[in-house]
């Protein structure tokens, strides 16, 4: 007798919870949220409808392709749209960017991820927030500003140690592209250091680790999904940086692995030669060629981080 | 003349950061717009191999003997009018002009 109640009472309540009241403010909220989100996805695509677009014509026009066709991009190094025999070589642009991008990794990555692991696994509680609102400082400091300091101070700083031949290269640039990485992977690193469960390093260190081997075999280790998306995401970041490598990295289109060598990244091209450029021309096509290059490499770069972290997080998930 | 750059010239953003990347660097030479020379040596520069070299005086950019100088293009609509008229005749007048000579450009008239 008592369940049937129940099941009545039941079917009751289910009522009244599906019948909404159509009320006029919560109505226009709705659709005021879901136009603001519809208008940012639809900005989105517009802007990637507008890069591609103008970069058609690489792959289409007949008189684009006998400049600058996808063949003609790699089978040339040289760069020099302006001349009276133009030639679109990306290799050495991309091999530019290539090294410009390892130097800034090679810096900071272990800066960052040592400046993690001690403010989460070591620094004592007042030194750990002096430290962290220092490098959110290090986050906010214009590009322009960093690139600045980089022509001026950093140039002859590295010019009169390592004497080489051109004074504003690879090397600086890379230097001075860490500091804008070092803020992006030390936050999520740190973040992902800081979600370790305390059980795990608490079992570690009661069986005989210290804190160094609990911090780097087994902290680390748990974190390693976040960390390695924060480094996926400085790269990214490092990628499309422009105002850094257009001040610091002298900008000559050149291909050579010295590191000490003037190099020119796809970035700092676009920025350089686009508001000179004649509209329409296939310099103009290629230009924004290299811009939706970018994009989708940027694209491409942070669905691997999410991947990343989404694999890694369920094979942990799945282990413990 | 002619001739592409080669694939190691540097590319700075301004005549300025080319005039302090030269300024620090023992090797470097450059070129820019005049006015912003300071702290330079000028250079003489020659048309080709054959005719001998001149530096960016007055006279020898008057004259054409100078070979890497250009002129400073305004772009108008239409026939100036108005206060684009005042403009214009202001710069083309002495006073105009002597305020370019006085910054490091070279007068048009």
């Amino acid at each position: 007798m008592e369940n049937l109640k129940t099941i009545e009472n039941k079917r009751q309540t289910e009522f009244v919870i599906s019948k909404k009241r159509f009320r006029l403010s919560e109505f226009i909220i709705e659709k005021v949220i879901f136009l603001s989100s519809f208008f940012t996805i639809l900005g989105v695509i517009l802007i990637f409808v507008f890069i591609f677009r103008e970069a058609l014509p690489v792959f289409t026009s007949p008189e684009v392709k006998k400049e600058a066709s996808l063949k003609l991009f790699f089978s040339t190094v040289t760069w020099q749209p302006i001349s009276d025999n133009p030639r679109y070589g990306l290799i050495a642009i991309i091999f530019g960017t290539f090294k410009v991008v390892v130097v800034a990794l090679f810096f900071s990555i272990p800066i960052s991820v040592g400046a993690a692991i001690f403010t989460s696994e070591f620094a004592p509680l007042k030194l750990k927030e002096f430290i962290k609102p220092i490098v959110e400082i290090l986050a906010g400091i214009p590009s322009v500003v960093l690139g600045f300091f980089a022509l001026m101070v950093m140039a002859s700083f590295f010019h009169n140690i390592f004497h080489s031949t051109m004074r504003l290269n690879a090397f600086n640039a890379g230097v001075a592209l860490s500091f804008t990485i070092i803020p992006v992977i030390y936050s999520i690193a740190e973040d992902a250091l800081n979600s370790v469960p305390r059980s795990l390093k608490e079992a570690s260190l009661a069986l005989g680790a210290n804190r160094w081997q609990t911090a780097f075999r087994v902290s680390l280790s748990v974190a390693m999904p976040g960390v390695l998306a924060g480094i996926i995401l400085g790269l990214g970041r490092a990628v499309g940086e422009t105002m850094i490598v257009l001040m610091a990295s002298g900008n000559a289109s050149m291909l050579s692995a010295n590191i000490f060598d003037s190099v020119r990244t796809m970035s700092a091209t676009i920025a350089a030669e686009l508001g000179e450029v004649v509209h329409g021309s296939a310099h103009y096509n290629v230009l924004f060629f290299i811009g939706a290059s970018l994009f989708i490499f940027t694209l491409i770069i942070n669905s691997l981080a999410q991947l990343v972290v989404g694999r890694l997080q369920r094979k942990l998930a799945g282990k413990i | 003349m002619g001739a592409d750059f080669a694939p190691q010239t540097q590319t700075l953003p301004g005549t300025g950061a080319i005039v302090n990347a030269v300024s620090k660097d023992k090797y470097g030479i450059g070129y820019g717009g005049a006015a912003y020379a300071k702290g330079v040596k000028y250079c003489k520069v020659k048309k080709d191999a054959q005719t001998s070299g001149y530096e960016p005086t007055l006279e020898n950019v008057k004259n054409g003997k100078y070979p890497i100088s250009r002129y400073l293009y305004w772009y108008l609509r239409n026939k100036p009018t108005g206060e684009i008229k005042k403009l214009v005749d202001f710069i083309l007048s002495d006073q105009g002009q002597q305020i370019v000579t006085k910054v490091g450009y070279f007068p048009v008239k």
